[in-house]
């Protein structure tokens, strides 16, 4: 933080609710942020399926029409819209997924967009103003601006959690705010600085495996930053002109694991696909394994969580324990369309 | 449709099968928020003189913030049914009298006896009558009683409220208050213009303030503030779905401003309905289309046609189904409303009065009349004291001589009419052709004395004349006519006096303007009638005599020489 004490006093003190300082007209000190955030977050539109929404969030990362969103059944269905601050619908095109961080790239034919920089947020302090732009409850509809609410950042933590019945894949790090984003329809919103800055892409839906409670956070900039500069295979396809494969592929070992649930689920192999990867490297029914890729495998979402890590068509060594005998085989990650 | 649910209305038995201790840690996220700020003060002592001006004024706004929101919690009033079993909600007073506002959810369970209690924040409980309903928006008036004066909240105005202010909430939530001091919850405003369906035409929450502030159980009914400690709606709803019934940072507040277009009707004590044009509109691109219009409805009676473009209601733009959801289910049955349209490229103006939209629910709720008269009176007696002088005694009478002009006509001639009770001195009446000497001794009668209220007198729902709310009394007369009188809301000054039968309301208007003093009586000295074909002239006070000697016989208020008989 390098901010002079003084400037951030300043914009504390800008924030503060004060009574007799209310311009009525000029709306608050976040009305700049408010209006930067409402203009580059889209409300996105598919079918929903059970008890999954068919609208969400997405932020605008281009101005050529690039939206960054979480992944949801929203988006498998054959006609995703994406509707405009200003009102204007789009069909939009899935064209990047990461299936870990649950979190996907569209586009929409569209041009000269206000678009959010990734701001950084490692520069945030918990206490800071954080405000939260999303399409929650599909309250607003059509050029409606989308609804926003004012909290605090409260800091940063490791995810552990679960969507519903499963485990949530996305691992790394995320914000948390007092914000109540946890909430039909806000997932694939913006939680902007008091500047207007982009700092997180609000998640999906996801409680606590601790307290079982639902989680306020967000994905940080950096990681959709990162994201973003992946290239995927559409776009790998495309640059080298080659017909694309269809969705991306997401890493396949061919292994089902015997998973009881309970508080130890240790990473037994209930059976092996034929022909799959596991098989072809000699991988057994009541395998325990130990390790993938060089990382423990101790648990069965541990597994889970290295597996969707890999790289498809990477050779891994996966470390096994079969009766007493640990042993060290080599399989080549394969892909699985989705 | 999400599963929306009102907010307020809490079963007592619920609340005490442990809601409560979800309830106490909602406030701790507002509070975590002031204890990083007050820390971040803390540290900095260690910086600059500079900062310290700053600080000391971040202190500053938090004392002028406890000023402010204390003040505003003394008007705040937790409501309960009579039974104690009933549950409760949240409400406001907003007026000495001890005149509040609360959702009809909170009320519904009650609404046979229109009996329950209001608790204040100085501990007590006090007797809770209900006064005028409006189901559609959900929306009631109580009057609470046993003290001389109320603290009360002003109202503010919520047209001019932004997105991202600072608002605070307050109320009952999970009746949690044994002593009655409301619950203050703050946040910010989320959306505004709002949209959420009712159940037929009840609870409809259309122009919305959609606020981030905790809005739990209970809170149903209780104020919404701005920093200024005014009321800028009634928090009554949130969206909730699989999150049970707490809080999920988005709740819902009824507008002031379209409570205002109710409060007269509210505060006389009537079952109020909300108005229809009669058509709906799709949007066809970019243009908002009348796609239908029903029989025998407002927009028909007026020439609306199937394909016009609407281009705003009220005076408002509308561009979307939800902008003209929104402006129509804010006003009030019978309101005036003025339409522009474009049809075929050419701009058209409409005005017409909207029909009532039927309250689906069986309910029947006649007003306590006990109670409209006494409100009807208190509409004269304000007048009289702010706009019209009248007499002390009862049969007070008076005579009026001026001039009578028809538009366009530069001569005026002379008239004398006598209005009163008392005959003995009554004088030669000239100038004034008997339909307007009739309507002058109707319209002039109750400024000029206090009258007798019998069933044929009604304070009405309110109304709108030249942009400006209205209190209207009404007096049904024996040959099926009927006379309403329009004394301005805010000011009390009769605006307008119009004649009319059931089949045509409005047949001549009388709109009095330019008061000047008589020997000390305040009275308007210009008037100008105008009938629905068009009929212009101007009445014009050059003298009142007014007389009150003492009467031969006992003052008997005679209908019939009222009425022009």
């Amino acid at each position: 933080m390098n901010l002079p004490h003084a400037a951030i006093l300043a914009a504390v003190l800008l924030c503060l609710p004060a009574s007799h300082a209310q311009d009525e007209s000029a709306g608050g000190p976040f009305a700049d942020a408010i209006d930067i955030a409402r203009s580059r977050v889209v409300k996105l539109y598919g079918s929903g399926f059970g008890r999954e929404h068919g609208y969400g969030s997405g932020v605008l990362v281009s101005g050529d029409g690039r939206i960054v969103t979480t992944l949801s059944v929203l988006l498998e269905s054959p006609a995703v819209r994406a509707v405009l601050p200003d009102g204007r619908r789009f069909p939009a095109e899935v064209i990047k997924r990461d299936e870990e961080a649950q979190i996907a790239l569209l586009k929409i034919d569209a041009a000269d967009l206000p678009y959010f920089e990734l701001a950084d947020s490692s520069e945030l302090q918990p206490g800071d103003w954080l405000i939260a732009a999303a399409n929650t409850f599909k309250i607003a509809d059509g050029p409606e601006p989308i609804s926003v609410s004012v909290g605090v950042f409260s800091g940063r933590t490791e995810l552990s959690a679960r969507r519903r019945t499963q485990d949530f894949t996305y691992r790394g790090e995320v914000l948390l705010t007092d914000l109540i984003v946890a909430t039909p329809g806000s997932a694939g919103g913006a939680l902007v600085d008091a500047r207007g800055g982009f700092v997180g892409l609000i998640g999906k839906a996801v409680t606590s495996k601790r307290t079982n409670t639902w989680i306020n956070y967000a994905l940080p900039s950096e990681r959709v930053a990162a994201f973003l500069n992946e290239r995927s295979d559409v776009e790998d396809a495309a640059a080298s002109e080659q017909p694309a494969a269809g969705d991306a592929t997401r890493p396949d070992l061919g292994i089902v694991l015997f998973d009881i649930g309970g508080r130890e689920r240790p990473a037994y192999v209930e059976r092996v696909r034929p022909d799959s990867p596991a098989h072809v490297a000699g991988v057994r029914s009541n395998d325990l394994i130990l390790s993938l890729d060089g990382d423990a495998t101790e648990t069965c979402e541990r597994f889970q969580a290295v597996r969707d890590r890999l790289r498809v068509g990477r050779e891994v060594a996966i470390v096994i324990k079969r009766g007493d005998d640990l042993r060290t085989l080599t399989l080549t990650v394969g892909g699985r369309e989705r | 449709m999400e599963s929306f649910v009102e907010a307020g209305c809490l079963e007592k038995n619920a609340a005490k099968t442990g809601e409560e201790p979800r309830a106490s840690a909602r406030p701790a996220r507002r509070i975590a928020a002031c204890v990083t700020l007050f820390a971040f003060a803390l540290a900095v002592p260690l910086v600059a003189d500079a900062d310290g001006d700053a600080l000391a004024a971040v202190r500053a706004d938090e004392q002028q913030r406890v000023e402010v929101f204390a003040q505003a919690a003394k008007a705040v009033v937790c409501v309960f049914a009579d039974d104690r079993r009933g549950g409760g909600g949240s409400g406001v007073v907003i007026d000495p009298a001890g005149y509040g506002l609360t959702n009809f959810h909170v009320v519904q369970s009650f609404i046979g006896t229109r009996r329950g209690y209001g608790g204040l924040s100085d501990g007590r409980l006090y007797p809770l009558k209900v006064l005028g309903i409006d189901p559609g928006g959900d929306i009631v008036m109580f009057k609470l009683e046993g003290k001389e004066r109320f603290d009360h909240a002003p109202l503010g105005d919520s047209d001019k409220l932004r997105v991202g202010q600072w608002v605070a909430a307050m109320g009952n939530p999970f009746l949690l208050a044994e002593d009655f001091t409301p619950t203050i919850t703050l946040g910010v405003i989320s959306g505004l213009r709002r949209y959420q369906e009712g159940r037929g035409n009840l609870l409809e929450y259309a122009d919305c303030i959609q606020v981030s502030t905790s809005i739990n159980p209970g809170n149903s009914g209780g104020p919404l503030f701005d920093m200024a400690g005014r009321v800028i709606g009634i928090n009554g709803r949130a969206s909730f779905e699989e999150r049970g019934r707490v809080n999920v940072g988005l709740g819902y507040a009824v507008s002031v401003n379209q409570i205002r277009r109710f409060l007269p009707g509210l505060r006389a004590g009537r079952l109020l309905e909300h108005g229809t044009l009669g058509a709906t509109v799709r949007l066809t691109g970019e243009r908002l289309i009348i796609g239908s219009i029903q029989e025998f409805s407002s927009a028909e009676r007026v020439g609306v046609e199937l394909g016009d473009e609407l281009l705003e209601v009220a005076g408002r733009r509308v561009r979307t189904p939800n902008d003209y959801n929104n402006i129509m289910a804010i006003l009030p049955a019978d309101w005036p409303v003025t339409l522009r349209l474009r049809r075929d490229g050419e701009p058209i103006e409409l005005t017409t009065r909207l029909e009532r939209l039927p309250l689906r629910m069986s309910l029947q709720y006649v007003p306590d009349i006990e109670h409209n008269h006494a409100e009807l009176l208190g509409v004269l007696d304000r007048a009289a004291s702010a706009d019209i002088t009248r007499g002390e005694e009862p049969w007070a009478s008076a005579i009026f001589q001026g001039q009578v002009r028809s538009a366009g006509a530069g001569e005026g001639r002379a008239w004398t009419v006598f209005v009163g009770t008392y005959r003995a001195t009554e004088p030669d009446e000239n100038g004034l052709d008997p339909t307007l000497r009739d309507e002058w001794r109707v319209l002039t009668r109750p400024l000029l004395a206090r009258p007798e209220p019998d069933l044929r007198w009604e304070l009405l729902a309110g109304d709108e004349v030249d942009g400006r709310l209205v209190n209207v009394i009404e007096r049904r007369l024996d040959d099926d006519r009927r006379v309403r009188w329009k004394f301005d809301w805010r000011t009390d000054e009769l605006r307008q006096v119009v004649f009319g039968t059931a089949d045509d309301p409005e047949v001549a208007t009388w709109t009095p303007a330019n008061r000047k003093e008589f020997d000390g009586l305040r009275w308007p000295f210009k008037w100008s009638r105008r009938t629905r074909t068009g009929d212009e002239l101007t009445l014009e006070i050059e003298s009142i005599e007014f007389v009150s000697p003492e009467p031969l016989a006992a003052p008997v208020e005679s209908a019939a020489e009222e009425d022009g008989q």
